[in-house]
């Protein structure tokens, strides 16, 4: 089979229990080269536990996950630091190391994955600064120094430094007001394009949403409920994700909480 | 069923005992093998090796100079009940060197070092910087674990060496100035009786002291879990189980030593 047919990122019949919570009960779902996927839910419905087993932070129950082809559940030791090298990932709260100043948080990747001498990671932690627009002023500051926005601009800096082929992104908006959003927003959308990588992202704002993915899924109960185009969302006819983008008090999502 | 109720919440609590225990042992486990295989980072092993060693020296001075003043007042009012006073300068520096340089340096560290240990990775686990970390390709075991170990096993012996000399000269201080005993005696009785086993010993148990240290404020805060009350609970937990355990391998290598 052709490597471009081979979907980037492959995830089936993922389980995950947390003592008698089964939080994931079967996850399926596809990402192709180069395209974006974004997964949206409810609070605790599973999505940073889905993106933390495909990370391999957490070990699922049961399932396959497939990065490029290559099965990466169990992986460990000089294997396991190939498929990391592969990947950037934006936490929530951006998660920059507060022990190191905003440019070496963005050469981290570069000087301790690929070996890269500090001047030259420097440089090009300095330009993939540059692309997310901050300003080279700011390089020696603390993450501490920083606002929320800068400081996920600065995540956003270190995750694409590495030039990696698949970026993740969890939560990328929350937190900000609604014009650092769309900037943040634009951003992904655009250093993904550059890079030409796959990204996978969860989130639960359908603005976000709907401007970072190529398509679309909904998690729910700890399964893929739907699963479509981003541009097909709003018709796709299926109540969960009806309720949920349009963010009606009732309908089957509120039905469940009820009866629990 | 009350009685059943009680028997069942013991050995709940056994079961829960042994559990923290495996896990304990499975994470000292990990932290020795990354210990020894590269990649090292050396540069932050100095790092914490000036964090944990050279801004613990005052602290540590002040404790063994008091300890060491305190000790020869008390040897001499006790040694005064059986004529002993000459020997004050000689139960002093066994004292310090054997055990209170070792053991109160290491519970001070408990206090300074464990505490912040674990308030560090705490912090930086609830705050994905571990994850963080992972995802960047660089095992946090090697990162942040094997470096403190690392420099807290090393720079203890180094510490409590200081440690032993500042007792002693307290003790001298105290003797000579306060109690009016002969400085030239007490240093040549001090001297006499000093034997080399009794300085390794103590910086043995003193490199041991180290590595728990680190290790409970490694362990406690790299399985901190909840936000800022999870991280205050590791730190507490941190220095509490630090302490007990400094406490529990003094007697078992004053045993392994001299019985």
């Amino acid at each position: 089979m052709h490597s471009a047919s081979i979907p980037m990122i492959s995830v089936h019949g993922l389980h995950k229990r947390f003592g008698a919570n089964q939080v994931l009960a079967g996850i399926d779902l596809e990402v192709e080269r180069g395209k974006s996927l974004v997964i949206i839910g409810a609070s605790g419905s599973g999505k940073s536990v889905t993106l933390k087993c495909i990370l391999g932070l957490i070990k699922p129950d049961s399932g396959s996950i497939r990065i490029g082809g290559q099965e990466v559940t169990g992986l460990s030791g000089a294997r396991r630091e190939a498929y990391l090298a592969k990947i950037g990932m934006l936490f929530q709260g951006a998660a920059l190391f507060d022990s190191m100043s905003v440019w070496e948080n963005v050469a981290f990747g570069l000087i301790q994955a690929r070996g890269m001498p500090v001047r030259q990671a420097r440089e090009k932690a300095l330009a993939a600064m540059e692309k997310v627009g901050l300003d080279a002023s700011i390089a020696d500051m603390n993450p501490a120094e920083l606002s929320a926005g800068m400081q996920k601009r600065a995540g956003l800096a270190r995750a694409i430094a590495p030039e990696p082929e698949i970026l993740f992104f969890d939560e990328p908006t929350t937190g900000l007001d609604p014009i650092m959003s769309g900037v943040i927003n634009e951003l992904i959308v655009e250093r993904v394009r550059d890079l030409g990588a796959t990204a996978l992202t969860i989130t639960h704002d359908m603005e976000s949403a709907r401007r970072i993915g190529d398509s679309i899924a909904l998690i729910y109960q700890g399964r893929i409920a739907w699963c479509g185009p981003s541009d097909r969302i709003d018709d796709c006819g299926e109540p969960h994700v009806d309720q949920f983008i349009n963010a009606r008090v009732e309908g089957p999502f509120t039905a469940d909480l009820l009866r629990r | 069923m009350r009685e059943w109720n009680f028997l069942a919440i013991i050995g709940r609590l056994f079961i829960g005992f042994l559990a923290s225990i495996g896990h304990l042992l499975l994470f000292t486990a990990h932290t020795l093998r990354h210990l020894f295989t590269p990649p090292f980072f050396w540069r932050i092993t100095f790092r914490q090796m000036l964090r944990i060693g050279y801004f613990s020296l005052p602290v540590v001075g002040l404790t063994a100079i008091f300890t060491g003043a305190v000790l020869a007042l008390q040897i001499y009012v006790g040694g005064s009940r059986f004529n002993a006073e000459s020997f004050v300068g000689q139960v002093v520096v066994i004292s310090m060197v054997r055990e209170l340089g070792p053991v109160l340096a290491a519970l001070m560290l408990a206090g300074r070092v464990s505490s912040a240990i674990a308030a560090e990775i705490g912090t930086m686990r609830v705050t994905e910087q571990i994850d963080a970390l992972t995802t960047l390709a660089t095992n946090p075991f090697k990162y942040l674990v094997a470096p403190r170990l690392i420099a807290a096993t090393v720079t203890l012996p180094l510490l409590v060496l200081i440690a032993d000399i500042i007792g002693v000269m307290g003790g001298f201080l105290a003797a000579t100035q306060r109690l009016g005993l002969n400085a030239g005696v007490y240093m040549k009785s001090t001297i006499d009786v000093l034997e080399m086993e009794d300085v390794t010993s103590g910086l043995t148990k003193a490199a041991v002291f180290g590595f728990l240290i680190a290790l409970m404020g490694c362990y406690h805060g790299y399985n901190s879990r909840g936000g800022a009350q999870g991280v205050g609970a590791a730190t507490t937990d941190a220095v509490v189980s630090a302490s007990v355990l400094i406490l529990l391998f003094n007697y078992i290598l004053t045993d392994f030593f001299f019985s």
